[in-house]
């Protein structure tokens, strides 16, 4: 029943008007931020254009990049009541987990895009078509080191596959977070605040503390420091992963008193 | 006949306050019943228990033959109205019933449109449901209730904001399902709808469900039901 329901949201979320808003954050965002870039940087390295490109915008607004792939459409149904009439054609919990998987996936193969294609144009294409003007590197210059450019070594299509997951599993826990508070706080804009203030919360409060290797932003867009062990960027993730089985049991225990 | 819903010493209390004490019910297939009751009586807590979306505190709700909260947590084949109308806001009326198909995959675009009509809903109409008036939104409502040959029908305030001409439509469809043989229960405020649709009527009070004789005789029928228009 639930594989039937997965297939049945999917073909529900899949339409003409939300490919074009997908498509639009995929390529809008890091286009913009690559003409920002474009000039007035040194570059020596496709790498380096990399991150420049998903610097800036995408990092500021990742929690909300997150949340708008798939949950207003989430919104639109508990809004007005639709799910109550779907609740005589299949289970709620069957529905309700269903909602939360499309969310997941979608939410995860859109923010995995947005990374992992402007790394594929920049590190593979770019360099065709001349766009970047690189200065030439020499001995004595030491390109700085970000944290997951240790992948590097086991080629640039492996760093960029496995750090384009890693902002992808990242996104799919803020947008899940913000779904299980959507079915649980009676104010949907509250619930939907709340992943982007605790993503800049924290990372408020980590620079306070001078633990800035810490926070959000430089763990899952660490390109603002220089490289940290591996095990850093699981520290604030932890958080995120205890925050969102806090929420998760609290949902399962007041599944009587959903937003629905 | 056979009883299609049935309640045994049903008892429920919903957010501290007592709404049924050990009531029973038995709806035979084919029949209209009405619930009537003021406002906050419990009606709305009633149709859910059957529907399977609240459970009772003690007894038990058999619907078609199965017990609703064993085996299954909601009756096969039901059609409901609960509360208000629920719809997708920025769709159309047609695909909002379309997405709500999708579940079951039991019936076709022909299926949903010609369901439309019989409500008195446009199928191709591009009009958003947002922008739908209390009526419309009522017959969509009506729609997703009817359109997959629900065989019971439990409908909270079906008449609710539709004017004269839609209540007369939509009172001679529920009269031809119950020829058809399917089950029906509904509430309404409007005692007409109650003399003309009903078979038997109970009223909720003091926590029971207590019949009421019903006035009903042939020519104030016919009189109030108008021949169909659509």
């Amino acid at each position: 029943m639930l594989s039937n329901q997965l297939v049945v949201e999917l073909k529900r979320a899949i339409t003409k008007k939300n490919l074009f808003f997908w498509i639009s954050i995929i390529v809008l965002l890091p286009t913009v931020r690559f003409y920002m870039v474009k000039e007035g940087y040194q570059f020596y390295e496709p790498i380096e254009v990399f991150h420049e490109t998903v610097s800036g915008i995408i990092p500021l607004l990742f929690p909300v990049i997150a949340i708008i792939i798939y949950l207003p459409s989430f919104l639109q149904e508990q809004r007005n009541k639709f799910i109550t009439y779907t609740r005589t054609r299949v289970p709620l919990h069957i529905y309700i987990t269903s909602k939360g998987l499309v969310n997941a996936l979608l939410t995860g193969i859109v923010t995995f895009l947005l990374i992992f294609l402007p790394f594929l144009f920049i590190v593979y294409f770019e360099q065709k078509l001349g766009i970047i003007h690189y200065s030439p590197s020499n001995e004595h210059m030491r390109i700085p080191a970000v944290t997951f450019s240790q992948f590097l070594s086991h080629g640039a299509l492996t760093y960029g596959l496995i750090y384009s997951s890693w902002v992808a599993v990242n996104g799919i826990v803020y947008s899940t977070i913000a779904f299980m508070l959507l079915l649980n706080v009676s104010n949907p804009f509250i619930a939907l605040s709340i992943p982007f203030l605790f993503y800049h919360i924290l990372n408020f409060v980590t620079g306070l503390f001078h633990v800035a290797i810490f926070s959000p932003l430089s763990t899952i867009f660490p390109f603002n420091i220089e490289q940290q062990p591996l095990w850093t960027v699981l520290v604030p993730f932890s958080f995120l992963l205890i925050v969102l089985a806090i929420v998760f049991v609290f949902s399962i225990r007041n599944e009587n008193e959903w937003m629905i | 006949m056979s009883i299609v819903i049935s309640l045994k010493n049903v008892s429920k209390s919903y957010k501290g306050l007592t709404l049924f004490q050990n009531v029973n019910l038995d709806i035979e297939k084919g029949s209209i019943c009405g619930i009537v009751g003021p406002n906050g009586s419990g009606k709305s807590v009633l149709f859910k228990m059957i529907c399977g979306f609240v459970f009772p505190d003690e007894g038990s709700i058999v619907v078609d033959g199965v017990e609703i909260g064993k085996s299954k947590r909601f009756p096969d084949n039901i059609g409901i109205i609960i509360d208000r109308p629920g719809y997708i806001a920025n769709k159309t009326g047609f695909q909002n019933l379309k997405e709500l198909a999708m579940i079951r995959g039991k019936i076709s675009d022909e299926k949903i449109a010609e369901t439309m009509e019989k409500v008195g809903l446009q199928p191709q109409a591009k009009q958003k449901v947002k922008h739908y008036s209390l009526g419309m939104k009522q017959k969509l409502a009506i729609a997703q209730a009817i359109m997959e040959d629900q065989q019971i029908l439990i409908l909270d305030e079906p008449f609710n904001a539709l004017d004269a001409e839609s209540v007369n439509n939509i009172r001679h469809l529920l009269l031809s399902f119950k020829s058809e043989g399917r089950t029906i229960l509904l509430t309404s405020h409007n005692q007409e709808d109650i003399d003309i649709l009903c078979d038997r009527v109970f009223r909720i009070n003091k926590y029971q469900l207590e019949p009421v004789a019903l006035v009903k005789n042939e020519s104030s029928t016919t009189h109030h039901l108008k021949p169909n228009s659509f």
